[in-house]
Order: structure tokens, then sequence, then C-alpha cells
């Protein structure tokens, strides 16, 4: 009797610590979305339970981060040193803050790589084709051209003291670069808080830390052009990978009931739309969104050149107009998913 | 053998307490990670403003307004899942999207910058980790 005491006495409490390490240890998904940059952006971190708190911080400072690069990289409300304000300083030095500073000296040399067509220096004629599809009149190939005046992203000066010198018919648009740079900055936060594991989706650029719990590596569907509740089929994502995709079936200017792709050529200033979308994986977040513009504006010849040209891993996923799939040796694409596949 | 060894044991208190307790710790814990599934909630947010927070397992309808109070969306909450029943966007993609019910799924809607995501939610990790779109 004195055993099945002691037994008793013993068990309970090793029950009770057992469960409570059982239940902190498990493995926990934090995840929030926010509106921010005109798109979606999803941040998923993975860890155990005991460390949610945490987590949840950890979230809440990654958003405060993309928050401030989305102020000082937007060509629309102007800021002390940010893309907008820049852009009403042309024809002079400008003071600009290290985010601009950085994503320009990333951008600029992709206007010499794609023979002109990524072109930084494109926000007046983007914005031309806004009021465009407000107005809903078609621009003329006049306008269009005026708007790219005769100054290229090689003609803009950068100082050692983040000064910028804009000339004065250039004006900078970071939207095909920012949501990139945004997903570096928040890894570096990340990982430097001691994140293990962690996805950050912003709206089409997807950029992976470590694994999560359960597999080698993350898996992401690509979604279908032509069926927002359909996947082409998935793909993995390692540590430290980016995938960013371009495509003008989620975002277009509508004039006139037709819709016109919302990347524009840096040389013509006209949409283009080679083919139905681009996917694109590195090792940078910045590179993978500047990529898969710059390769959607290119031929699939071009591409390959360019791509060639870079000294950092590069594949390549294309869906052309007629349905067909391309990729790179490299690009680990998986059809098996795509019949199961619900959006629910 | 056991069974008048567990008499015998059932009749000092001290024991009884200690059985009683154990029982009390094995429910409340059965209750917490249960609980945690029944905590999910639906968060609609319309640009960077928090339009609200609702519970996943009440079935309700809610009207997403801007501030002027003209109606943007419908949603509707039933049987755990959340989907928008209607929309003023042009292209509907937020409607076609579908039911969403758990952790880190949400429903976007960009032309109304609305963002409707499941926060809470304990289930454990999607096959599939993210959505290219």
């Amino acid at each position: 009797m004195k055993i099945k005491k002691i037994m008793i006495s013993i068990s309970v409490p090793i029950l009770i610590i057992l469960s409570m390490i059982f239940y902190l240890n498990q493995n926990i998904v934090v995840s929030e979305t926010k509106f921010l940059m005109d798109t979606a952006i999803e941040i998923k971190l993975y860890g155990k339970n005991y460390d949610r708190k945490n987590l949840e911080k950890l979230i809440t400072d990654s958003f405060e981060i993309i928050k401030e690069v989305d102020a000082n990289s937007t060509s629309y409300v102007p800021l002390e040193g940010n893309a907008a304000s820049l852009n009403r300083h042309s024809g002079t030095y400008y003071r600009v803050n290290t985010d601009v500073i950085e994503q320009l000296r990333t951008s600029i040399p992709f206007y010499e790589k794609t023979s002109g067509e990524f072109n930084v220096g494109i926000f007046r004629t983007v914005s031309l084709w806004r009021n465009a599809a407000t107005a809903n009149v078609l621009p003329t190939k006049e306008e269009t051209t005026y708007t790219l005046g005769t100054s290229t992203p090689n003609d803009i000066k950068i100082d050692n003291l983040n000064n910028v010198y804009l000339p004065l018919d250039l004006e900078i648009d970071l939207g095909a670069v920012s949501k990139g740079y945004s997903l570096d900055k928040v890894a570096e936060f990340l990982r430097n808080s001691g994140v293990k594991s962690a996805l950050i989706n912003a709206g089409g650029n997807i950029y992976a830390v470590g694994k999560p719990a359960d597999k080698k590596y993350f898996k992401i569907a690509i979604q279908n052009p032509n069926n927002i509740n359909k996947i082409i089929g998935t793909s993995k994502l390692k540590d430290g990978q980016a995938i960013s995709t371009s495509g003008s079936y989620n975002r277009y200017y509508e004039i006139n009931g037709k819709k016109y792709s919302h990347i524009l050529s840096g040389k013509t200033g006209y949409p283009v739309d080679l083919y139905k979308s681009v996917t694109v994986i590195t090792n940078k977040g910045i590179i993978s969104d500047i990529l898969s513009t710059s390769l959607f504006l290119l031929s699939i010849e071009d591409g390959k050149k360019l791509i060639h040209s870079l000294e950092y891993p590069v594949e390549v996923l294309y869906v052309t107009l007629d349905d067909k799939i391309f990729a790179t040796e490299g690009f680990p694409i998986d059809y098996s998913q795509v019949k199961d596949y619900i959006d629910k | 053998m056991i069974i008048p060894k567990l008499k015998t044991i059932l009749i000092n208190k001290r024991e009884i307490i200690i059985v009683a307790l154990f029982l009390t710790i094995a429910l409340v814990s059965y209750l917490i990670t249960n609980n945690n599934k029944q905590g999910a909630i639906v968060r609609i947010e319309i640009g960077q403003v928090l339009y609200g927070d609702y519970s996943l397992s009440k079935n309700q309808e809610i009207f997403v307004n801007d501030s002027h109070g003209h109606n943007l969306l419908k949603c509707r909450i039933k049987d755990n899942a959340i989907r928008v029943t209607y929309s003023t966007c042009p292209d509907k993609i937020c409607v076609k999207q579908g039911r969403i019910s758990s952790s880190g799924q949400a429903i976007v809607c960009l032309p109304n910058k609305v963002v409707i995501s499941i926060i809470n939610s304990s289930d454990t990790i999607n096959k599939i980790d993210g959505v290219l779109k």
C-alpha cells in the first residue's frame, strides 16, 4: 500500500509536468495578413507554443518595417527623403533615405541589362496610364513618348552621402522593386531576432526563412493565370530563396472595356503582354521582384541571355499566351496536386 | 487483486483529493487544447483600419461598410467558415474565392481594400504553405 501511495504522489505531478511540456512544445504557426503597399501582405512564423507571444510581437514589428519601406518607397505620398519627394526635386541633388538608395542601386543596372525594358525612371508614364484609366481614354503615342523623356536611369547620380540627382525629365517608380526589397528587410530582421522558420508573402513575392516544422522545404502553390481558384502546380522554396510572379491577370488598366497589362515597356511606355505569367526563383527578394518584371518584358531568348549574365542562380517558369509552360531545368515544379487543390 | 486494493486506497481522504486533482487537471488541459479551435476569430480590415473581429464559431451575416456607410461587401459565417456573398468590386474575385476556415487563410478584395483573415485558430500546418498570386 505504501508503494501505491508513493506511485500516485509521484506520477500525478509527473503527468502534469509532462502534459504541460507537451502542450508548450507543440508546433504552431502564427500568421497575419495586412493590406500594405497596395496589396495583401502575409507573414507566417513557425515556432513553438511557448514562444507564441514573442512570435506575435515579431509579426507586429515586421509589419512596422514594411509600413516604413512603403512610406519610404512610394512615389505618391511625399515625405521627407522618400521617393515621391525625390521626384519633386529633380534637377538638383536631394537627400533620400537608405531604403530608396538601396533600391535604386540594385534596380538601375537592370535598365542596361534589359536593353531599356526595365526602367525605374518610368513614373511619369505610369501616371499617364493611371490617369488614362480613370478618364477612360487611351493615351496617344505622343503623350507616351513625351512622358518617357530623353533621360534614362543611367543619368541618375548618387553620391556617398545618400544624395540623389534625378534629371529633370525623369521620375522614379519603385513599384516593381519595393515589395521584394521589403521581403529581404523583414527576413533579415526575423533572422536577427532568432526566428528559425518563416514565410513572407508580399502580393506575388514570397521569401522563405528556414523550413516548416514537418517538411524539408516550403510548398508554394502557383496560381493559374486563367483561373484564380486553380493552380498550375506547386513549387519548393528553400531557406533563403525568393519566388516572384508577374502577370496581368490580377492587375491591369481598364480603358473602354479593354484590359491593358500594368507592366509597361521602359522603351515604348506601352503595356506589354508577352506571357500570361512569369515566375522567378532566386536568392534575394529584391532580385526576384525585379526579374519577374524584367523577364516578362523580354522574349524567352533574351531572358535566357539576361539570366546567364547574372552571377547568382535564377530559375524561371513561363506560362505563354497559348497556355504552354516553359521552365528552366532547375525550376522545381510539381503538377501532381493540381487536381486536388481547392482554394478554400 | 487490484480491486480490493483500490477499495482500501479510496477509503483514505488524501487519496481522494489527489485523484480528484489529477482528474481536474486532465479535464482542464483537454478544455485548453479544445478551446483553441473555438477561439478562431475572423478579422476584417479596410485598408489600415480594423473594421471588426468576429467569432468564427457563431453563424452570422456581416455587412462591411465604408466610412460613409456605403456597403462594400457582405460576408457570411456558417459552420466555422466564412465567405464573401456579395461585393461591389467589378470582378468579384473575392466572392469566387469561396470559404476559408483556418488560421493563415485570407480573402482579399483589392478594389475595396478589404482583408478578411482568420486568426487565433491553432490548426496544424497546412500542406501548402503559401500561394503565389
